[in-house]
């Protein structure tokens, strides 16, 4: 007997009826039981490339051995120009309680710190008269700063870490000299060595020579300042401040900044061309500078340089006015190169100068040279980049001959020139070789492209570039939207029919 | 006709049980849960024994490997769910290290193999079958692996702006893990150990 209702179940319970469970067709289950078995044997692979992803990858292990801990922690990073290259596993005591011994693991691709010659330090805040270092650690972790030591060196293990930051700290390359003086005369390490005012260096170290009878400074003059070093260069300590009191004159009083102030310094001065300087070349340390030095150094010219070709150029056109009522003289400055080529005098200037000439009233557009009323005869051919026009004699000073002209193609150490728009003086800025980076067309053609160059478009745009070694022409320096960049002007000049005046 | 009487499981309710072929199943009269038959019964145990087979393997990288990536002034420090269990034991705070321990780590473990012993191995007695169950069921309610997902997830939008905070490699196993060990014990039928 089949009921179906459960309450008549309930009513009918003298006689055990029960109903009958419904059949309905199997839907086809999406997961049945044997699937299932895949599912797992996917969490077990998921499982393993878990672990395997997250396995600590290799990095190198090296221990290094500090006087002091300053609050160092494990886990705490060890940097290598800003990044965290490696951490801190563990910090113990030496078994003689002399040092603390710190557990490093490096990061893969910072396995090349781990040579012999690497120097690492404690970071920590370094408060003085002369600045504040490692402000960050005063309030976060500690960490320890690294530095690699010489390229190809054997691989170590074991460091011996430095007690205080090394002075010559990612100053990179330089020439080192040798100062002996008679007293220490309060120069310090990491004192400044000033020319004329401003670092040109730092002081290594100071110490006693071997027999006693002379102090000898280590001092390291930057690389950007090598060539201003010759045989003939002069140190003196400049420490501490000179006090001059007359009744008429009053009290004068004489010092070089507050950091050569507290630290002491030393000044330095080039009074001659003398020979070029070794490594380790020694100079005497004077106690202050003798009279004549200043006068014989401001005869002698430490720049080789030959200034010379920069030609300022005026570019003046009239446009109409503010909703095209009236007229507006306008004008803009630049330089061109002047250039003796077997043509006769020639000024190359950048194209797009002439860019403004569109927006000029009736051909009015015209470029002469600043000063004169000279106008140059020029028109703008094809997209040259730059043009070229002829010179008369009066305006053809200064040139550069065609046979100065460059044809190296290696970045070097270069120097934009211009001329003062008021005076015959000109004026240099230094392009240093590593802000260089050389760019070579499909056309077999080149031109540079010069990074972090300060120099504004209002002064710099068409200077002459020339190698501060030689003094040869190099190109026309060019400032436009797309940044700064150095062109050759070999090839316009001897391929005189492609760009024509 | 009478067939074999059978309970829902659900609602309870005893029913007679038609035979029934490949491609049919059996519903409750009162409830329509789904009653199983024997044939089905071997599926389902082995369903569930696939998904706690799955969570077990999942349960050692989850407890493992790190879960937490805090990184705070510059420091990043990280743990695993029992490394940090035992870095509470190594602080003192011994209370709270062992309901982490017992909750997190030895229930949700005892949990997923008693579901496999249950399920794919015929290792107990019947009788002890029976008493396997009974503890499966109060540790199961105990095992509150789910909940610490929600706990690292709260952390998560608490701790945001403070500290850098990231989930490790960890994190995905112990999601798996407590979805699969929720698939095997749904789909667990405790009838089963009962069939011969």
């Amino acid at each position: 007997m089949q009921v179906t209702d459960p309450s008549e179940t309930k009513a009918t319970q003298s006689q055990p009826a029960f109903p009958t469970a419904v059949v309905k067709q199997r839907s086809q289950a999406l997961l049945a039981g044997s699937r299932f078995w895949w599912l797992a044997l996917a969490c077990l692979i998921l499982a393993i490339g878990l672990v395997f992803w997250s396995m600590p990858s290799g990095g190198t292990h090296i221990q290094i051995h500090f006087p002091k801990g300053h609050g160092l922690k494990a886990e705490d990073s060890v940097r290598y120009r800003g990044i965290d290259v490696g951490v801190v596993q563990t910090i113990h005591l030496t078994d003689d309680l002399d040092a603390v011994d710190v557990h490093v693991k490096l990061f893969p691709t910072a396995k090349r710190l781990a040579t012999e010659g690497t120097k690492f330090w404690i970071v920590r805040p370094q408060l003085s008269i002369s600045g504040i270092s490692g402000l960050d650690t005063a309030v976060g972790h500690k960490y320890i700063m690294v530095q690699p030591g010489p390229a190809d060196q054997a691989a170590a293990r074991y460091f011996d870490g430095l007690a205080s930051p090394p002075v010559d700290q990612g100053a990179g390359s330089g020439i080192e000299i040798l100062l002996q003086a008679d007293t220490r005369h309060s120069v310090n390490v990491g004192s400044a060595i000033h020319f004329r005012g401003v670092d040109v260096g730092r002081i290594l170290s100071v110490e006693l020579s071997p027999d006693a009878r002379l102090v000898e400074v280590r001092g390291k003059i930057e690389e950007a300042y090598r060539s201003l070093l010759t045989t003939e260069a002069k140190f003196w300590a400049t420490g501490g401040v000179d006090f001059d009191f007359s009744l008429t004159k009053g009290l004068k009083l004489d010092t070089e900044s507050l950091d050569t102030l507290a630290r002491g310094g030393v000044s330095m001065l080039v009074t001659g061309d003398g020979g070029p300087v070794s490594p380790g070349h020694v100079f005497p340390l004077s106690a202050s500078p003798e009279e004549d030095w200043i006068t014989q150094a401001n005869n002698y010219r430490a720049t080789s340089a030959d200034l010379r070709g920069a030609i300022n150029l005026t570019a003046s056109w009239t446009e109409s006015g503010m909703l095209g009522i009236g007229k507006r003289k306008r004008a803009e400055h630049f330089t061109g190169i002047g250039i003796q080529t077997s043509g006769g005098p020639k000024v190359f200037y950048p194209s797009d100068v002439r860019a403004s000439a569109e927006s000029a009233l009736d051909d009015s557009f015209e470029i002469f040279i600043a000063g004169t009323e000279e106008i140059l005869t020029a028109t703008a051919q094809g997209k040259a980049l730059i043009i070229s026009a002829g010179l008369s004699a009066e305006s053809a000073t200064n040139l550069i001959a065609e046979a100065e002209i460059s044809e190296s193609v290696q970045p070097a150490n270069w120097i934009a020139v211009r001329k003062s728009l008021d005076s015959d003086v000109f004026h240099h800025l230094p392009i240093n070789a590593a802000n260089i980076k050389l760019v070579r067309q499909d056309d077999d053609t080149h031109y540079w492209i010069i990074s972090e160059f300060t120099g504004d478009r209002a002064v710099w745009h068409g200077t002459p570039v020339l190698q501060s070694s030689t003094s040869r022409l190099v190109g026309i320096l060019i400032i436009n939207d797309l940044g700064t960049t150095v062109h050759p002007i070999a090839t316009v000049v001897v391929g005189e029919s492609t760009y024509r005046n | 006709m009478q067939h074999p009487l059978k309970s829902c499981h659900c609602c309870g309710l005893i029913q007679q049980a038609p035979e029934v072929t490949d491609g049919q199943t059996l519903h409750c009269v009162r409830c329509s849960s789904r009653i199983a038959e024997l044939g089905c019964r071997i599926k389902t145990a082995s369903r569930t024994a696939a998904a706690a087979v799955g969570a077990f393997f999942l349960f050692w990288p989850a407890i493992l490997l790190p879960i937490l990536r805090i990184e705070q002034l510059g420091i990043t420090h990280q743990s695993s769910i029992l490394g940090g269990t035992l870095e509470l034991f190594r602080h003192g705070s011994y209370f709270v290290g062992g309901v982490v321990l017992l909750f997190s780590i030895i229930f949700p473990l005892t949990k997923i193999v008693l579901l496999i012993e249950l399920s794919l191995l015929e290792i107990f007695h019947r009788k002890h079958k029976a008493f396997t169950l009974r503890m499966m069921e109060h540790f199961g309610k105990w095992s509150m692996m789910d909940v610490m997902l929600l706990a690292f997830l709260v952390m998560l939008v608490k701790l945001g702006d403070m500290v850098e905070f990231s989930f490790g490699p960890a994190i995905f196993a112990f999601t798996l893990c407590v979805a699969m060990s929720m698939l095997a014990s749904l789909s667990f039928d405790p009838h089963a150990i009962w069939e011969d």
